[in-house]
């Protein structure tokens, strides 16, 4: 089962202005996760994307890697 | 000479393409990790107990550009987190966007066993990786260009079966006079639709509607009036 923290934490480190800033924390239930990501309220916008396109790119992604696991995660975003 | 991304290109010829790359790196300066493959020609296969005469490997090898080199590692990062074991490599767009100011997009294609996953369902997987990578580039080298993700060849698949897909329905649309529209479809493949119906003189392309409704109409050409054209024998 992929670390999804991890790889939550390193898609938005890698696109937001100030990594430092961001904090991830996952609530892992067998095989239910919630990943929650907090980044400085200047990057949320970066994070969310207009119409909330780049957060939707960010959970597909965590969905495929999901996929062979047959895990269920969710991703929150928040300043 | 083709040009590469950066109008560095290397060709060797050996008796294997191994050897070939071997070579044309030496002779370039460049690691694997700097360089992008192209085999011109293969060489023989060695059959054991025989012996094989001058079949000759000729490849090419191009230097990346440094945005390029730069794109497939965070490509290779994000897929190591993802747990999935792929190989990613630097090749050559397929088809330059006619008309298009831009600098030449990178594009990185992802190869491995079983990565039905990174494609999803009508490769949605597959756009939200470039969306993602897109991001990261731009973060790190704003005005980078553009990547563009492919795997499994399933872009090329897709380009090509989309293509044939409208040189049919051209085909009903000069037969009836009747505008027809297509299924909605990503830029991509909409871009493949205009491409394959460009040198068409009887039909006119054209993308409608927004979004993910976003799909490609084809109707006559106005320099082609109704009911003048028949194809095949009906």
């Amino acid at each position: 089962m992929p670390d999804y923290g991890q790889l939550v934490s390193f898609m938005v480190s890698q696109i937001v202005s100030e990594p430092e800033a961001v904090t991830v924390e996952v609530e892992q239930d067998g095989h239910r996760a919630i990943v929650r990501v907090r980044t400085s309220p200047a990057d949320l916008g970066k994070v969310i994307g207009r119409n909330g396109r780049h957060i939707e790119a960010i959970r597909t992604v965590v969905k495929a890697a999901s996929l062979r696991s047959r895990d269920w995660v969710h991703v929150e975003v928040r300043d | 000479m083709a040009q590469g991304l950066d109008g560095d290109v290397f060709e060797a010829a050996a008796a294997t393409v191994e050897e070939a790359f071997e070579l044309a790196l030496a002779k370039a300066g460049l690691t694997r990790e700097e360089a992008m493959f192209e085999v011109l020609s293969q060489g023989r296969d060695v059959i054991p107990g025989e012996h094989v005469s001058a079949a000759v490997a000729r490849v090419r090898v191009t230097r990346v550009a440094p945005e390029a080199v730069a794109a497939r590692r965070h490509l290779e990062d994000l897929l190591a987190r993802m747990e999935v074991e792929a190989t990613v490599s630097v090749v050559r767009p397929a088809q330059a966007e006619p008309g298009s100011e831009e600098s030449a997009p990178v594009m990185l294609e992802v190869e491995g066993s079983d990565l039905g996953v990174l494609i999803g369902w009508r490769g949605e997987s597959l756009r939200a990786l470039q969306t993602v990578i897109n991001l990261m580039v731009s973060q790190h080298t704003p005005g980078a260009p553009r990547v563009i993700v492919d795997v499994a060849h399933y872009r090329e698949r897709r380009e090509r079966s989309v293509a044939q897909i409208a040189r049919r329905v051209a085909a009903d649309v000069v037969r009836t006079g009747r505008p027809a529209s297509l299924d909605p479809m990503p830029p991509y493949e909409r871009r493949a639709v205009h491409i394959a119906l460009a040198d068409d003189p009887l039909v006119v392309t054209q993308s409608v509607d927004v979004d993910e409704a976003r799909r490609v109409t084809i109707s006559l050409a106005s320099s082609a009036p109704p009911g003048r054209y028949t194809v095949g024998s009906s």
